[in-house]
């Protein structure tokens, strides 16, 4: 019996059941101490009374006690875990740090497949549109998740009819990784006919979802979906949205989210484009050919690693080492130094020798390395950076 | 005497076609008839005044010039000849014709030029004449000026140096008793160069500039062709004299190459002979298409070829003429120079390391401080658009040098930094023999990386299939020809020497590519 994925269940159950919220649930486990949602779940009786919760959830919870789902919870927890179904939350690890941030971001996560996809390091866009796109919307969407996926980047969406199909399709059948989020609880298919799409996003790509296994797709819980594709998006395509479109709700939860929404133009004169007219009116950047995402993409990926390097050292500390023993020093801590040098304007080599302390043979072996990849170039007789914030 | 008869005599002469020595054959014959004196064999104007020179020396000598109809022929005389190398041979064949000389040596050559009075002087090409005297079989009894003797000493070759006609006629007559004869002997080993002096700038120098020392070091090691771009003031002329200090002393094989040069276009000192600096030549950007490579109407060598094994050096190469600059291609890539003329070929040595500079815009501001330059953007493009392409693309390093901020500069004032330029030059010395090593294994001529033309560089330069791959793939990266991905093959391959790695490795490769040519701006491409 896992534990984990029992406490995780019972947590769900209770904001479910309207017994606890979530914030509620973290409250108390901040003001009592508690290290974990299973040690939350071992002591959880203790809590329900009216300092903790009101008496409209006491009533709940008593309703909740007396049935089959408070009872019977180690068969729900079979029943689940033989789907293949796990669980992470906000006290895990795991748990993306890039979500934690935001507010109104799910306690708990559902998953099945492969969990790395959601690590920081890599690279994902939202892909999303209608659920009736044109021949152009279907050509749009294969396009640009071909292209995006062929560099390595996960492609998100919905799993919905349409443009959400579409994308997952696309990118699979690239040998590329998809990520669905579904409205619905993750031993549902929600629509019928992506059965095999579905089997196949399970072993191939990942499967998310915040509701309890066992919820029906119900239209309301597709806005809440919604949020949750954008926040595991570094940034969010449109191809094709209608006026009144779902997709919508996306845009505005990742411009919420500070997420980069694309939206791809079309002619003013159709309908099921009116969406995305709407958005690149508002100000969303315009994606005439996936290479314009994958731009914006490099310069996240690579501040992400900037900042990954950043978090781990200190200037102060690199000094001492470049003094005491420069051959210990890393290769990213010379791009860090060199990168600090840079950010202002260009410098030339023999600066930055003086500057950096770095032997020279170190630092011009690094400095030639990011030249290759197309971080820093070769100005006359300076370095500049090629990526600009 | 006085009798109806003709008497012959023959001395064999060394004479200089181009850089090549050869062996003539100066044939005197006297007969009876009106007295006349004939010169025939293709000789120019000097041959023909040598005529007067002879009567003279001979007379001042106190012997008598034969009052008969004398013949003297020079052959092979189908070539064309000229120098006044012949007086003396001339002399001699006259006075054992006439038999007031005689002999018991089988093969006599003999050159030099005379005065009026008798005395012999030294001319130009004494190297390439006596490189053609170790090509005879037999055993010679060779006369040479005296001043001869330093190159017969460093060739090893048996010869008499004279300083008079008198002196040679008693060497050849056998009476060497009175005149103190100097006679070097071929068994004796070859003389040594003198030892290099210590440069007169150190690499220490250019503290504060690891990237021009780098730059320098590296193209010492590898014999690489540089181009320094800075602004005026940032020490490129400095830097090339700095090379030209850590070049190690030139091997006996190279220095006498550079002779056979330098002695064909004048009279060499002692000192010059002696010495083992590699040359440095600072050419000046007026230089003529002629000076710079050679030619002319006799076909003399030029710049190129004076720089051989040593720094050509062109300052302001954008003032060059364009036409200048395209000449050294072929040499860069062949190592040689040739030169046809009407009646013959001439190929001259040009194994040179070329060490250009210049500044990156007229005004020389616009990298080190852009707003301060004055220069407009065409005006720029022009500027760098006079060097062409094909040039650059032969220059393996190319160094940006930088002004040197105070601290720097008040640390260069101290003087009272080690001395590193010697230590260097024994370094590189090692790093060369390695090289040699290595084109032995392979089975190809000795030549150092830089020059290095052969097209399986990555076998040679021992890459691996990994290495080749990243090099072309940060080929394609940069945009660089396939001759842009040699010289960065090449120079990583200097690196790893001087890493002393037996293999190239992806570091030594990134190394080499920062040392590419200066991208301008938007003014030039890869």
């Amino acid at each position: 019996m896992d534990g984990k994925l029992k406490a995780d269940l019972f947590c769900s159950l209770l904001m479910a059941r309207h017994i606890m919220t979530g914030s509620q649930i973290k409250r108390i486990m901040e003001e009592e101490d508690i290290p974990s949602v299973e040690a939350f779940y071992e002591e959880h009786k203790r809590f329900m009374d009216e300092e903790h919760i009101s008496a409209e959830q006491k009533e709940n919870w008593e309703k909740f006690t007396s049935s089959d789902a408070y009872l019977r919870i180690d068969e729900y927890v079979e029943y689940v875990s033989a789907r293949e179904i796990r669980s992470i939350n906000r006290l895990d690890p795991v748990y993306p740090e890039y979500m934690q941030c935001l507010p109104n971001m799910p306690l708990i996560l559902y998953y099945r497949g492969d969990l790395s996809l959601l690590e920081k390091k890599r690279p994902r866009v939202c892909i999303v549109g209608t659920r009736r796109p044109s021949v152009y919307g279907r050509r749009v969407t294969r396009d640009f998740s071909k292209k995006i996926s062929m560099h390595g980047v996960a492609v998100v969406s919905g799993m919905a009819r349409g443009v959400d199909s579409c994308a997952h399709e696309e990118c699979l059948s690239c040998g590329g990784k998809t990520i669905a989020v579904m409205p619905c609880g993750l031993d549902r298919i929600y629509p019928k006919e992506n059965r095999e799409l579905y089997e196949r996003i399970a072993r191939e790509g990942l499967l998310l979802s915040e509701l309890l296994p066992g919820t029906e797709p119900i239209r309301q819980y597709f806005p809440a979906r919604n949020r949750i594709l954008a926040a595991i998006s570094d940034a969010v395509v449109i191809t094709e949205a209608g006026k009144l479109s779902g997709t919508l709700h996306t845009a505005s939860f990742a411009a919420a989210q500070g997420r980069e929404v694309f939206a791809v133009p079309s002619t003013i004169y159709s309908e099921t484009a009116e969406g995305n007219l709407a958005l690149l009116k508002d100000g969303a950047t315009v994606a005439t050919e996936p290479e314009d995402v994958l731009a914006f993409l490099a310069h996240v990926v690579f501040f992400r690693e900037m900042e990954e390097i950043r978090d781990q050292c200190y200037q102060k500390q690199l000094k001492e080492k470049i003094e005491s023993s420069p051959e210990t020093i890393t290769s990213s801590e010379i791009r860090k130094i060199i990168m600090d040098m840079l950010a202002v304007s260009g410098v030339s080599t023999d600066e930055m020798v003086k500057e950096s302390g770095l032997p020279y043979r170190m630092l011009v072996c690094e400095l030639g390395k990011m030249e290759l990849e197309g971080i820093i170039a070769k100005d006359g007789n300076k370095y500049v950076l090629t990526i600009r914030v | 005497m006085g009798q109806a008869v003709t008497r012959n005599a023959k001395v064999k002469t060394l004479y200089l076609q181009g850089l090549e020595g050869n062996i003539a054959e100066v044939e005197a014959s006297i007969f009876p008839g009106l007295p006349s004196f004939e010169v025939v064999g293709l000789g120019d104007s000097s041959i023909r005044e040598a005529k007067e020179r002879v009567r003279a020396s001979i007379r001042s000598c106190g012997f008598t010039f034969p009052n008969q109809r004398l013949l003297v022929n020079i052959s092979p005389a189908y070539l064309h000849k000229s120098g006044s190398s012949f007086d003396l041979a001339i002399a001699m064949a006259i006075l054992l014709a006439s038999g007031q000389v005689t002999t018991q040596a089988m093969n006599i050559v003999i050159y030099g030029e005379l005065s009026l009075v008798g005395q012999v002087r030294p001319v130009p090409g004494s190297i390439s004449r006596l490189l053609c005297l170790e090509t005879i079989d037999d055993t010679v009894l060779c006369i040479v000026p005296s001043k001869d003797m330093d190159e017969a000493g460093l060739l090893g070759c048996d010869v008499y140096g004279v300083d008079t006609l008198q002196e040679a006629i008693s060497i050849i007559s056998g009476d060497k008793g009175e005149a103190e004869i100097r006679h070097v002997v071929s068994d004796e080993p070859g003389q040594l160069l003198d030892p290099l002096p210590d440069p007169q700038t150190d690499i220490s120098a250019l503290r504060g500039q690891p990237d021009a020392e780098r730059a320098i070091v590296l193209a010492a090691s590898g014999f690489h062709n540089m181009l320094l771009v800075g602004s005026p003031g940032t020490g490129k002329s400095l830097s090339a004299k700095i090379l030209q200090g850590i070049l190690p002393p030139l091997s006996r094989e190279e220095k006498i190459e550079l002779l056979r040069v330098e002695s064909a276009l004048s009279v060499l000192s002692k000192e010059d002979i002696a010495s083992g600096a590699r040359p440095f030549r600072y050419v000046h950007h007026t230089c003529t298409p002629t000076a710079m490579v050679g030619g002319g109407r006799n076909a003399s060598p030029g710049e190129i070829s004076r720089a051989l094994h040593g720094i050509l050096f062109l300052d302001e190469l954008p003032e060059f003429t364009p036409h200048v600059l395209d000449l050294l291609r072929v040499p860069i890539e062949s190592g040689e120079m040739v030169i046809s003329r009407n009646n013959c070929t001439n190929v001259f040595p040009a194994r040179f390391m070329l060490v250009a500079a210049m500044n990156p815009c007229r005004c020389g501001k616009c990298m080190e401080s852009p707003s301060e330059c004055t220069c407009t953007p065409s005006m720029i493009a022009s500027y760098q658009g006079k060097v062409s392409g094909a040039l650059l693309d032969r220059m393996d390093i190319s160094c940006t040098l930088n002004h040197i901020s105070e601290e720097s500069l008040l640390e260069t004032m101290k003087g009272d930094f080690e001395l590193q330029s010697m230590s260097w030059r024994r370094r590189i010395e090692e790093i060369w023999e390695r090289q040699y090593e290595r084109c032995d294994e392979a089975g190809i001529a000795r030549c150092r990386n830089g020059e290095m033309r052969e097209k399986n560089l990555g076998e040679i330069f021992r890459l691996g299939q990994k290495q080749m791959e990243y090099a072309a793939m940060a080929a394609h990266q940069l945009q660089l020809s396939v001759r842009g991905l040699q010289r960065v093959v090449r120079l990583a391959r200097t690196v790893a020497d001087l890493d002393e790695k037996k293999d190239v490795e992806c570091e030594h490769i990134v190394e080499a590519i920062s040392f590419r040519l200066p991208q301008w701006g938007s003014n030039r491409g890869g």
